[in-house]
């Protein structure tokens, strides 16, 4: 678990000390987290206090040298499933992981009784 | 019947979209029930001493995050502040306040009534993302073990209450 | 209170009554496209042209009265008290009349009935075809009857309110802007515009005899298509510098509900190609017609319905769903049944593999799969919830990776495409198109290795494919007489543009730069090889906001290239601040900044971007309306003499 400090952070540390690479990670998992109280707009998008803590939240772990699945486990295990744009792949989403394989083969299917090969 | 497959299709879709217009929409289930409360470190409501999620085990309590901003909570509070008064129920009910400031916190308490037995405060609003809060008001139930029961989003009412919340407590005083 | 003049106060009314005229033209124009009453055909004729051109010119009325209201604050009417006031300045009053959803269904309704007066004027139809323009235009006379009396029953914008209040709520200011403005008119034409194959295709199933459905139902639908490409271009370039963070494609739903129809939109154009030409997939070209209007109706029905909530979705009412729904269920439902019912049994095909048939057909199929896919991952969370109570977003990475299957396939047979032949053989054309293909290999692992850096094997497949695309796409205008050189413009110019989209989209995200950061005033930022410098925070107050200024100074090789003034704009009304981003942009690359938060003590957050070949996202499409713009104007002689 995480050492919480009982001081509040003084926000103007944050953002200054990601590398490059860091700050790809953090730009790619704040895209791909979902804000929960806006409509459809990832956290990256939206200006709502929540979507404010989730990325300085994000930005502390990225810059702890957390990676990305670290990251996103750490949201799914607290806000559930919704809170990543990335369906995780499981019993409930074979179909939907499996859709494009699944309409390349009908269409080859159908082609072949059209009699185009 | 190959010519019947776009209507079997559109059929589908649409029974699909009937259903979802008339069945309304789930709150987000909290993937924390069954689990055992996030374990933290907070200042209790203008003092100095800090409390963690130890300490409130041994009862079964309810937890409610809750904000002096938040317009669901100013709706709720005359309702937790019955609950607090409640007798036969006696339930201690615990509250972080969340993102908030101490004295505006306070005075609204002291204006409003106090209905918890412990306020902790979460300036930063850390615990609040541990417990996968994304709208104040949100109560929580936890058993004397300190494991998620049930999570109850926005702002209870005696209806909701006897509804979701009571019948739970109530099996697990059994 | 200002003393009006009485007919003022009646304008509401007026418009009310023209949209009852409008519904009284609509029925007849439906009614008399039945065989109910024995009348001659070339009155019938006559008839229905005039209620066509009546139920447009209502509606048209209609709208007149409505922005008459706007622009008098008349604020007895709800809908204008809701979405305008005084300060609102007059080019947004005007888009505020559809800037809500009565508004905007009433403007699709103009534009429904406008494409129907269109249609109905048409000199496209020959002789044999009177039936054929008779039946489309009566289903087109119900569609605009279903719709009128939706906007009567649920969404009726002339509605007046008591008492009055003294100021309106304002616009919605995301809606503040000029591309937005004009965004839903375009987009709204494109979809209503589908509406017209869809007719076409259903009065073709009537008219058993009449051969020519496909080719006037073409023109429509690139009409309809460069509508499409326009309001979806226009979209998403206004929500790269509106909402603020520099992304130009969210897979939102709203948009996912655009995508679908221009994807069998695009599908059906090439598809009635070979049913006007060959006489082939006909049934094919029929259920593509009926399935783009019903997505255009899917789109109007998951942003008004709320079903899937969105950032878009300004309004939800679960009865405005309901009737959308009992409107899809009549048209999509009806259609596919007379579909099952009329269709023709084609002979079985036989298409040479390889021929510029198959090839069409495949690149149907495969633009049609990713309307499947799109659909699928925009719906399967409501699915999910009905079935197994389970909540899941499916968003961009979803989409990014499955939009791959088919789109990479399309891109090569887009390409080898050109090089087919009616009824040609495949030897020869992978012979022909093998030189080309080498090239583009070369070129693709060139750039991607040599001028660029490395970055994934995807973005050296994205650079290959998006050259071969655009070669394959030059091909026609390089190798054509100067005689066939217009004719083959069109589709050239559509098949470049799609090959720079493609370019403009790899480059982006495979090299594109972003980088949060906080500035003090005088600090700068380096991101890629620009400097960022933070001069000043300024005040500044608009017509109807106040903003913080920010003065940010880029620097490349330390020469300054420019000034960019992000904005934060908080608006009168009761709403969070909008961001308006500061771009220095040219046509190699983006260079975006928008204001973040004030920190305290003049530091503050702010968001950089770099992005290379971003407006070529924007370009491509532009390249490809113009394509389309050149077969429907300049085109039209040839068409007309190919016909006769």
């Amino acid at each position: 678990m995480f050492l919480l400090l009982p001081f509040q952070v003084v926000p103007d540390d944050l953002n200054t000390n990601l590398t490059a690479t860091q700050q790809e990670l953090y730009q790619g998992i704040i895209q791909e987290v979902r804000c929960l109280v806006c409509q459809n707009q990832s956290i990256a998008e939206s200006n709502a206090e929540l979507a404010k803590d989730l990325r300085e939240e994000i930005f502390q772990q990225v810059e702890q040298g957390r990676n990305e699945a670290q990251v996103k486990s750490y949201l799914q295990e607290r806000y559930g499933d919704f809170v990543l744009y990335e369906p995780s792949f499981k019993q409930s989403t074979y179909f939907l992981w499996l859709s494009p394989i699944l309409i390349l083969i009908l269409i080859l299917g159908w082609l072949r009784k059209i009699g185009v090969f | 019947m190959k010519r019947l497959l776009p209507i079997a299709i559109f059929l589908g879709l649409f029974i699909l979209l009937a259903r979802s217009l008339f069945v309304p929409q789930m709150d987000l289930p909290s993937p924390l029930i069954g689990k055992q409360i996030p374990s933290f470190s907070l200042n209790e409501l203008g003092k100095s001493s800090t409390v963690t999620h130890q300490d409130l085990l041994g009862d079964i309590a309810l937890i409610n995050i809750w904000a002096t901003w938040c317009v669901g909570c100013e709706i709720e509070h005359d309702f937790l502040v019955e609950l607090s008064l409640d007798q036969d129920l006696d339930i201690p009910i615990i509250g972080i306040n969340w993102k908030d400031r101490d004295d505006l916190a306070t005075r609204w308490l002291i204006q409003k009534g106090n209905p918890y037995s412990k306020i902790l405060s979460d300036p930063i609003g850390n615990t609040a993302i541990d417990f996968g809060v994304y709208g104040a008001p949100e109560t929580f139930l936890i058993d004397d073990q300190g494991i998620i029961h049930y999570k109850h989003i926005g702002p209870m009412d005696r209806q909701n209450f006897e509804q979701d919340i009571l019948p739970r407590i109530v099996a697990l005083r059994k | 209170m200002q003393w009006r003049h009485p007919w003022n106060n009646m304008i509401p009314e007026i418009g009310q009554l023209l949209m009852i005229t409008a519904l009284a033209a609509a029925l007849l124009q439906f009614l008399i496209g039945l065989k109910l009453f024995t009348v001659d055909q070339s009155l019938r004729m006559i008839l229905i042209k005039r209620f066509t051109l009546i139920q447009c010119l209502s509606i048209f009325l209609a709208i007149c009265c409505l922005g008459y209201s706007f622009l008098n604050d008349d604020f007895s009417v709800l809908y204008i008290a809701l979405n305008s006031n005084t300060n609102l300045p007059v080019p947004y009053k005007i888009a505020a009349i559809w800037g809500a959803h009565e508004g905007s269904l009433l403007l699709w309704m103009f534009l429904l009935s406008f494409w129907g007066v269109t249609l109905a004027f048409s000199k496209k139809f020959n002789d044999q075809d009177k039936m054929l323009k008779i039946y489309s235009l009566s289903i087109l006379g119900l569609v605009s009857l279903s719709f009128i009396l939706f906007i009567i029953y649920t969404s009726n914008p002339f509605e007046r309110i008591f008492p009055m209040p003294d100021q309106g709520r304002g616009l919605n200011p995301l809606l503040q802007d000029p591309a937005l403005a004009i965004h839903p008119p375009i987009l709204y034409a494109g979809y209503v515009g589908l509406a017209i194959p869809f007719a076409l295709a259903l009065a073709s199933l009537l008219t058993p005899h009449s051969s020519s459905w496909a080719g006037i139902a073409r023109i429509w639908t690139i009409n309809s298509w460069l509508f499409l490409t326009g309001g979806i271009a226009l979209g998403s370039w206004w929500a790269y510098y509106e909402l603020g963070w520099g992304g130009w494609w969210f897979w939102d739903p709203v948009e996912n509900a655009s995508l679908m129809p221009w994807l069998v939109a695009t599908a059906l154009v090439h598809s009635l190609i070979v049913t006007e030409k060959k006489g082939l997939f006909n049934s094919f070209s029929t259920l593509l017609a009926i399935i783009a209007f019903s997505l255009s109706l899917l789109g109007t029905f998951l942003v008004r319905s709320g079903v899937l909530i969105s950032v878009h979705s300004f309004a939800s009412d679960p009865e405005r769903g309901l009737f959308i729904l009992m409107l899809i269920g009549l048209f999509t439902g009806g259609a596919l049944m007379l579909f099952a019912l009329k269709q023709k049994r084609s002979a079985p095909l036989k298409l040479e593999l390889l021929s510029r048939e198959s090839l069409l057909l495949l690149n149907n199929v495969f633009l049609c799969s990713a309307a499947g896919l799109v659909m699928i991952g925009t719906l399967y969370p409501l699915v999910l919830e009905l079935v197994n109570s389970e909540k899941i977003s499916v968003g961009p990475p979803y989409f990014n990776f499955v939009i791959l299957f088919p789109c990479i396939p399309l891109l090569i047979f887009v390409g080898l495409a050109m090089f087919s032949a009616w009824n040609g053989k495949g030897s020869k054309l992978l012979l022909r198109s093998s030189r080309v293909a080498l090239l583009s290999i070369l070129i693709g692992l060139v750039v991607s290795l040599l001028i660029l850096s490395y970055d994934t094997p995807l973005t050296t497949i994205g650079l290959i494919l998006a050259v071969w695309t655009i070669i394959t796409g030059c091909l026609p205008l390089i190798r054509s007489r100067t005689s066939s050189l217009v004719k083959n413009l069109p589709m050239a110019l559509a098949h470049i543009g799609l090959g720079i989209m493609v370019l403009g989209i790899t480059v982006t995200s495979s090299y594109g730069i972003t980088f949060d950061d906080t500035l003090g005033f005088g600090q700068s930022k380096t991101v890629g090889e620009y400097e960022f410098k933070l001069i000043t925070i300024n005040d500044r107050t608009g017509p109807n906001y106040t903003a913080k200024v920010a003065m940010v100074e880029i620097y490349s090789e330390n020469q300054k290239i420019g000034t960019v003034f992000p904005e934060k704009r908080v608006y009168d009304t009761t709403s969070p601040s909008m961001t308006e981003a500061g771009i220095e942009a040219n046509l190699f690359r983006d260079l975006f900044v928008a204001l973040g938060e004030d920190l305290g003590g003049d530091i503050w957050s702010m968001h950089l971007q770099y992005k290379p070949l971003l407006r070529l996202i924007w370009l491509g499409p532009f390249i490809m309306i113009l394509g389309g713009l050149v077969r429907l104007f300049l085109l039209k002689p040839l068409s007309e003499t190919a016909n006769s």
